[in-house]
């Protein structure tokens, strides 16, 4: 008689929070649904949406009563499938509305959720607002991360909250800002509803009507990207885009930082200036405005012209964001591929930014810096610092070992899209393709030609959405909590 | 007086073998093996652990007038300290390796009177002659706030053929003495400096360092390289990073040598065996302006200190741990040997010397720097200094007055409880020491 080996992972406290957290987030449908009564569309989508989120909730949560505490393992578990369960759900009212078919739809969803920002809607302007106000939100749920969210406002996660969110926040590792990690995570969002508000103030301020304020403070700080415009942003006024360039780059500074910055105002400019990441932040986004602006000042007339779409565009990109002031596939090619680059540097650690995070780039360079001084003083011990603080060899492993992983997803996500692309008959300029792959893993949205900024990812086949659309999941949760799950050993113990 | 010893270990042996004749020794000590060693000296040993209570009744620990704690064992030596304090011991002395629980002492006394840490005491001293480059001895007082130092001055030296009271010093230092010849001399305002002499100058660190510039063209050491990374090699890294320098630090065991990259950010830290020649070589080892050996054992830090100064290292300063080098060492070309050793129980013994808390020999025994506190009923309490009678052959370096440190004017006064710092000529220190 054999026995079967019992999995290591515990599946009954997986499916429970994870009930938990569909039943909770479904409220988030309500804000549409208020939308549609105010606007006179349609509610019943909504209405439906959030009947059949709260039954998945209530049903997964009858069958797991009592769970256990979640560890390392469940973590994954519950992070990855969430994400997937909730871009799933999110994609319901695209397709009640008859906006989309079941791809699209699911790709769209996936898209706001992972704060990636490219679109396959043909018609941006001609969507109902309750869709179009959906689409914002999902990006703003997502930017923070849902988990973070419910980990703040649902008192049972409190205890094995810890590796959930370590393995849904973006980065290195969790910076505790309280001993409770509830605490953190709430402090967390309070610094991120707070810049909303201020951003959507600011928004209205400047002479955006309330609708297009409040759905762009929801991509800005989300680093998402939706936008409620066919152009994106290119017609908005000068003042306004300014304002994104600003809160942009706060989304894609370290929110504990922020926090920690903004507890202490009168000391907060001291407090972002010792960071070593977020001095690297500001540093490179001056350095590659400088570049752009030198190659585009002959294209734009005015010096404030050429200085805007260069700071726009290079916040935009590489914080992940995919805004654009400007259609920049139709800039010449080293502005191109510079915008390129960008798409592997990502925001900092704890922002909404995806891709590689730009504390990894800085650590990376910092190592291949001690390889040549090693070169000339073999026997000279450097430690790597990030400010005043060592980080050990083991972290600074994880770190290479994480961006080699990430261009080899890039590296193979492009040759499947382009065996893809070929198969079904499409001719796409390699730079363009390559450009989608890294900006679905990076979280961006638009990438150059046929996925351009105003251009959308409709005309690409199903199979290639299902490709970008595993990119931009695996992407947002940086690799490790989706490719564990592959492995035996994660199912075997 | 009444002493007790706790732990017979190198420096309370010597303690011990200074003070039988004269006082009343007891000594605590766990190993048999050591008590052993105590067989010939005129004290008390007593075999157990000096840390409990029911050892410190038998040793009466309460009657001590001083109790010296010098364990291994930093803990045991606190605990020991505070237990005896609280039979009613009246004065109490730990000595510890960890500097942190000088830091923690000196928040809180913890019943510990003083707490002395060979190995910041050895660094400091180090950290202070690499720092006086033309000092020919330097002594500190005051836990390290006070510096004296005996300096050689150069013939182009702009402190040369002046009135001294014509010359800018240094805010913070004096001029105490200057040695001519051989002869001992107590300058007045008139006096001039002449290409040769040493001066003897008191004051803070700082100014004496600025006056160290101005006597002598030996330029402020610039890279200094360390041999051997343990408590006094880091102490001595962190001391030079406060002062701006970037000393390299070489260091054999892989992990401390990590530990030592980690804590100190401005240092270069090598992980090598001290005695490779070929590394020494590549990283231009022999470039440094000071080099410094402490490493653990005797022999070989007299081995890389002659391999440094081959190397063409100008100034090579070893601690060595045996005292009884001292004199060997400087003969066979090492610049200057300290030892933890002599300066930990130089440290411990000021306090069996009436009120003196520190003390320094100057050319032979010509002349003395001793730290006294002056008690209420001293005759010069509340008199100006102008007017003060102050014994002939003596003058006041410096005063500590809390946290305060004071370079004296005529004007000023002295007051009970201050803590000063007397240059003497060795017939004056008996009537220094009564007047105060």
């Amino acid at each position: 008689m054999s026995r079967r080996p019992s999995l290591a992972v515990h599946l009954r406290s997986a499916f429970h929070l994870l009930a938990l957290v569909l039943q909770w987030l479904g409220l988030a449908f309500l804000i549409p649904l208020v939308a549609a009564l105010v606007y006179g569309e349609p509610g019943w989508p909504w209405i439906l949406t959030l009947a059949i989120t709260s039954a998945l909730g209530l049903v997964l949560r009858w069958l797991t009563r009592e769970a256990e505490e979640v560890r390392v393992r469940e973590a994954f578990l519950v992070v990855s499938l969430s994400w997937l369960l909730l871009a799933a759900l999110g994609s319901l009212p695209y397709l009640l509305l008859g906006a989309l078919g079941p791809v699209d739809a699911f790709f769209e969803s996936m898209s706001g959720f992972t704060t990636t920002g490219a679109t396959v809607l043909l018609d941006i302007e001609g969507q109902p607002r309750s869709l179009l106000l959906w689409r914002a939100l999902s990006q703003w749920l997502g930017g923070m991360g849902i988990i973070v969210l419910a980990i703040a406002i649902l008192p049972k996660l409190a205890v094995g909250g810890r590796p959930l969110m370590e393995a849904e926040v973006p980065g290195l590792e969790v910076e505790r800002l309280t001993p409770r990690i509830r605490e953190t995570a709430r402090a967390l969002w309070k610094v991120y509803v707070g810049l909303s508000a201020a951003e959507l103030l600011l928004l209205m301020l400047v002479g955006l009507a309330p609708f297009e304020a409040l759905a762009h403070t929801f991509t800005t700080l989300s680093t998402g990207g939706f936008g409620t415009r066919a152009d994106s942003l290119a017609s908005f006024p000068v003042a306004a885009q300014w304002l994104v360039v600003l809160f942009i780059l706060l989304g894609g500074t370290n929110f504990a930082l922020l926090y920690r910055a903004l507890r202490r105002p009168l000391r907060g400019v001291g407090t972002l200036w010792r960071d070593e990441e977020f001095r690297f932040y500001l540093a490179v986004f001056a350095l590659i405005t400088g570049l752009l602006f030198l190659d585009l000042r002959g294209i734009y007339g005015s010096v404030e012209a050429a200085l805007r779409h260069s700071a726009f565009q290079v916040a935009s990109i590489m914080t992940t964001t995919g805004y654009a002031s400007a259609d920049f596939d139709r800039w010449d090619s080293p502005a191109k591929l510079l915008l390129l680059a960008l798409m592997f540097l990502g925001g900092s650690a704890g922002s909404t930014g995806g891709s590689i995070k730009l504390v990894r780039t800085l650590l990376i360079f910092k190592v291949l810096i001690r390889e040549v001084r090693r070169v000339l003083h073999p026997q000279a011990v450097i430690p790597i610092r990030l400010g005043s603080r060592v980080i050990d060899e083991e972290a600074l492993r994880g770190v290479t070992a994480f961006a080699i992983l990430y261009v080899t997803l890039f590296a193979l996500g492009s040759i499947v899209f382009l065996l893809d692309l070929e198969r079904v008959g499409m001719e796409v300029p390699v730079l363009d393709a390559v450009s989608a792959v890294a900006a679905a893993l990076g979280n961006v949205g638009p990438g150059f030609g046929i996925v351009g900024p105003m251009a959308s990812y409709a005309p690409l086949p199903e199979t290639s959405k299902l490709l970008l659309m595993f990119l931009m999941w695996i992407g947002r949760l940086e690799i490790f909590p989706v490719l564990v799950l592959l492995t035996r050993d994660y199912w075997r113990g | 007086m009444r002493v007790l010893i706790i732990g017979a270990g190198q420096v309370g042996r010597s303690i011990a073998q200074e003070l039988q004749h004269d006082h009343d020794v007891v000594v605590i000590e766990r190993s048999p093996q050591r008590l052993e060693l105590l067989r010939h000296y005129d004290v008390l040993a007593l075999h157990g652990n000096g840390a409990s209570l029911k050892m410190l009744e038998q040793a009466e620990a309460g009657r001590a007038d001083l109790v010296i704690a010098c364990t291994d064992v930093d803990e045991v030596n606190i605990v020991a300290c505070a237990a005896s304090k609280q039979q009613g011991a009246k004065f109490t002395i730990a000595r510890v390796h960890d500097p942190e629980y000088i830091e923690t002492w000196e928040s809180g006394r913890l019943g510990v009177d003083f707490m002395v840490c060979s190995e910041l005491l050895t660094s400091e001293t180090i950290a202070e002659l690499i720092g006086v480059p033309a000092a020919r001895e330097v002594h500190t007082f005051a836990e390290g706030r006070i510096l004296m130092a005996e300096l050689s001055v150069d013939a182009d030296s702009p402190l040369v053929g002046r009135p001294l009271k014509a010359l800018d010093l240094p805010e913070g230092s004096r001029i105490v003495s200057i040695i001519r010849d051989g002869t001992v001399r107590i300058p007045t305002g008139e006096d001039r400096i002449r290409p040769g002499d040493l001066i003897v100058s008191i004051g803070t660190p700082e100014a004496i360092a600025q006056l160290n510039r101005r006597a002598s063209g030996a330029a402020q050491a610039q890279s200094v390289v360390i041999l051997g990374g343990g408590r006094i090699g880091y102490r001595l890294a962190l001391t030079l990073e406060r002062r701006g320098l970037h000393p390299k630090l070489i260091e054999s065991d892989p992990q401390r040598s990590r530990w030592l990259a980690e804590q100190l950010p401005h240092t270069q830290v090598f992980q090598s065996d001290a005695t490779d020649l070929d590394f020494l070589e590549r990283e231009r080892i022999g470039e440094a302006d000071v080099g410094v050996s402490v490493l653990r054992r005797d022999e070989t830090n007299l081995l890389c200190a002659l391999l440094l100064k081959s190397l063409g290292v100008p100034r090579v300063i070893v601690g060595v741990s045996d005292p009884n080098y001292i004199r060997a060492f400087e003969r066979v070309g090492v610049d200057v040997a300290v030892s933890a050793r002599k300066v930990v129980a130089e440290e411990i013994l000021r306090f069996t010397k009436s009120r003196i808390a520190g003390m320094s020999i100057l050319e032979g025994d010509r002349a003395e720097v001793i730290e006294v506190t002056v008690s209420e009923e001293s005759p010069l309490v509340g008199v100006p200094l102008k007017d003060a009678n102050f014994p002939q052959g003596a003058t006041i370096g410096a005063v500590v007055r809390g946290r305060e440190v004071l370079i004296p004017r005529g004007s000023d006064a002295l007051r009970p409880g201050d803590r000063v710092i007397v240059f003497a000529r060795k017939d004056a220190v008996p009537e220094v020491e009564k007047r105060l």
